[in-house]
């Protein structure tokens, strides 16, 4: 399918870093399919199984085991792809780990960006690139209204205070007074990204809904949730993945108006309770052994809802979501169901098939980076 | 308040105090205040040299988890005033920048809070969180430079209140304003690098608008204020987490440059400056108080003093 995506992605050389994860995989596969030379650096999958595993992705592109801290390999990953385009994504991206692994969540995130964006500034075949923080980058005011993109910074707990540090590194970096007397003779435009939980066929980490509910039905246990009342914005993997892409695009193309920071969140609708979301998964599921059962447990206090004020992605970027939430609970119920037919199944063609029917309906809802190349916006 | 006096109640002498960076200008003055009020202090800096008052330093570099952790451990420490910084800009190495003020706080905070260390204060910059954060914020319309420097330092300060947020440390951030003294080894800032122009009778230069106001403090009362800041948070557990120390007087550029020529009596020396920017311009401060705790010092020791200790130090050092 032809779409503006296609037109600049495609043979273009784009480096991933954290392709191993969740997100990093899906964007993986869908620059895979965009035409373009995907090279990931990352870790090893972060879990077992894993989106990459299941993908098999290792054979599909060029994939780098590789350690964000070590800057020397990051420098010597960048001078030999030589990429056009760095997507930025290896983060330690759990808020509890961050509480038991405090420090190496900083290093990772914090240390990891500026080892990046150091690389990427210095090699002259880079076009753009896009760092992926997250909405909990943002100083928590307890406001009702949603966060816009010149918001303060800062964060609580580890894992939001390292994505507030990774703004203020990637604001250094992006500054094209700096790049100059850093010693670049042009300025490699940086953006951020700003988008919150995301889910998605492929994720097993710990302690998120989708996954446990996952695990429940695999081993036909029931499925307990103790605040079934809680609300969370459920927004699929390639929502904000559509966001970073058009955005690493227009980034090239004209880099004055683009540089900064994006938010990427899901829209007010897509606000569901755990409990709804937990039923229409298991409905859509068809999974008679796993049951919804509810201890509900008032002592712990959610922690308010941070939202996000994604205006400057609208009118900016055209890009919007795509999905419903019962759109988004059906592809991630046909992903896992096929995946537990048979585990050793290739999952690449599934993901595929849902990366170009989300397109098709971004095309009919005419979101600007699905038209074709030739379209009218 | 007077943060110059030393509290009554806090007895300096029962306390082990460790010091990183204690060979920087701000380290030396510090120590030699703590030395006053008998303090064990365990001083340290990255190369272990020793100090000026030949005071040994344990050789710690802040950027090695491992080495932190270790001294904190042996020296159970009670307080840790945490001053090492990489305070000059590296543009063209932006990494140790961040290596040392970034991963160098993280050690020091993490290493507190698994020996258990009862109050830590971390330095920051006026400078690089009063003229940023609104930077930050206003990311829309001309946002401004950030410099490995400045953005390094408020990592460092988010970093900090994250591990007082999530793990409990008791923990007090100081905001220095420019600090001027004894040996200062970056000839970019105005005063050292005036100094040392006119002693090798040189005219002086001025870069900015030479009417720009900008808050100077002589280094002993910004290491005085430090302590005073510490013996807070160590003994009253609603201390506030951050203070801005600054001069309750500013000087324009060229002010602070027309008193050390007028002290060093080479007033025939004309600094070479650009024109100033407008003629009626209002003695706004460039960098606009942080609304939260400030302490706007009556400096004990005149400015005039100040100085001509730090003309002193530099006549003594030029040519070494």
């Amino acid at each position: 399918m032809e779409t503006k995506l296609s037109s600049f992605y495609g043979g273009k050389t784009v480096l991933v870093t954290g392709h191993t994860g969740f997100k990093g995989s899906w964007l993986s596969v869908w620059l895979d399919r965009l035409g373009a030379k995907v090279v990931g650096f990352a870790l090893e999958p972060p879990s077992v199984p894993s989106n990459f595993e299941a993908a098999k992705l290792a054979k599909k592109i060029q994939h780098i085991t590789g350690d964000v801290c070590d800057a020397g390999a990051v420098e010597r990953c960048v001078k030999s792809v030589r990429p056009n385009v760095v997507f930025h994504l290896a983060a330690q991206s759990l808020v509890r780990l961050s509480y038991e692994q405090p420090t190496s969540t900083f290093d990772v995130n914090v240390m990891g960006t500026v080892n990046v964006l150091d690389a990427a500034c210095r090699c002259d075949s880079v076009a753009s690139v896009v760092s992926i923080t997250s909405d909990k980058c943002y100083r928590n005011q307890n406001w009702i209204w949603g966060y816009r993109e010149s918001d303060e910074l800062g964060g609580y707990d580890p894992y939001s205070a390292s994505k507030a540090c990774a703004e203020m590194v990637i604001r250094c970096f992006s500054d094209a007074r700096f790049q100059k007397v850093a010693g670049s003779n042009r300025v490699v435009p940086i953006g951020s990204a700003r988008a919150g939980n995301v889910i998605g066929g492929g994720d097993w980490a710990r302690n998120r809904i989708i996954p446990d509910i996952v695990r429940a039905i695999e081993k036909k246990e029931d499925i307990v949730i103790r605040s079934p009342n809680a609300t969370r914005p459920w927004q699929h993997v390639l929502e904000p993945l559509s966001g970073y892409l058009w955005l690493g695009a227009k980034l090239a193309e004209e880099p004055a108006k683009y540089i900064g920071g994006w938010n990427f969140g899901p829209r007010d609708e897509d606000i569901w309770t755990v409990r709804d979301v937990v039923e229409e998964l298991l409905g859509k599921w068809n999974a008679p052994h796993t049951k919804l059962r509810i201890e509900e447990d008032s002592s712990g206090a959610e922690s308010q809802l941070l939202r996000l004020d994604c205006t400057k992605a609208h009118e900016h970027l055209g890009w919007k979501a795509v999905w419903t939430v019962e759109e988004a609970l059906t592809a991630i119920a046909e992903w896992y169901r096929r995946y537990y037919e048979d585990p050793r199944e290739d999952m690449y063609p599934l993901l595929v098939r849902q990366i170009e029917q989300f397109t098709r309906q971004a095309q009919a809802q005419g979101l600007t980076w699905a038209l074709s190349p030739k379209g009218e916006r | 308040m007077t943060p110059r006096q030393p509290s009554v109640d806090f007895d300096w002498s029962a306390k082990n105090v460790l010091v990183t960076g204690a060979t920087g200008m701000l380290g030396v003055s510090t120590i030699a205040l703590l030395r006053e009020r008998k303090a064990t202090i365990s001083a340290t800096s990255r190369s272990g040299v020793s100090m000026p008052d030949a005071t040994k330093t344990m050789a710690c570099d802040v950027t090695s988890a491992s080495s932190i952790a270790r001294l904190i451990e042996q020296t159970r420490a009670d307080v840790v005033l945490h001053l090492a910084a990489q305070s000059q800009d590296t543009d063209a190495e932006p990494r140790s920048t961040f290596e040392v003020n970034v991963n160098g706080t993280l050690n020091v905070l993490e290493a507190v809070r698994s020996s258990g260390v009862p109050a830590v204060i971390i330095v920051a910059s006026t400078y690089a969180v009063t003229s940023h954060w609104p930077a930050l914020a206003g990311s829309e319309s001309e946002p401004r430079a950030i410099r490995p420097y400045a953005a390094s330092k408020m990592c460092a300060e988010v970093i900090a209140r994250c591990y007082r947020d999530s793990f409990g440390l008791r923990l007090g951030i100081v905001r220095l304003t420019n600090l001027f003294g004894p040996g200062d080894v970056n000839l970019r800032r105005l005063v050292p690098g005036t100094i040392c122009a006119v002693l090798r009778g040189e005219a002086p230069v001025i870069r900015s608008d030479p009417d720009t106001l900008l808050n100077f403090l002589y280094v002993d009362e910004g290491a005085a204020a430090l302590l005073r800041f510490a013996e807070q948070v160590a003994g009253n557990p609603s201390h506030a987490v951050t203070v801005s120390v600054r001069n309750a007087e500013s000087l324009a550029l060229r002010e602070m440059v027309g008193s050390i020529l007028a002290q060093m009596d080479r007033l025939d020396l004309l600094p070479k400056m650009p024109a100033p920017a407008s003629a009626a311009k209002d003695r706004a401060e460039d960098s606009a108080e942080s609304g939260e705790n400030t302490w706007s010092l009556r400096p004990a020791l005149a400015l005039r003093e100040g100085l001509q200790r730090t003309i002193d130090w530099y006549r003594h050092h030029h040519g070494h």
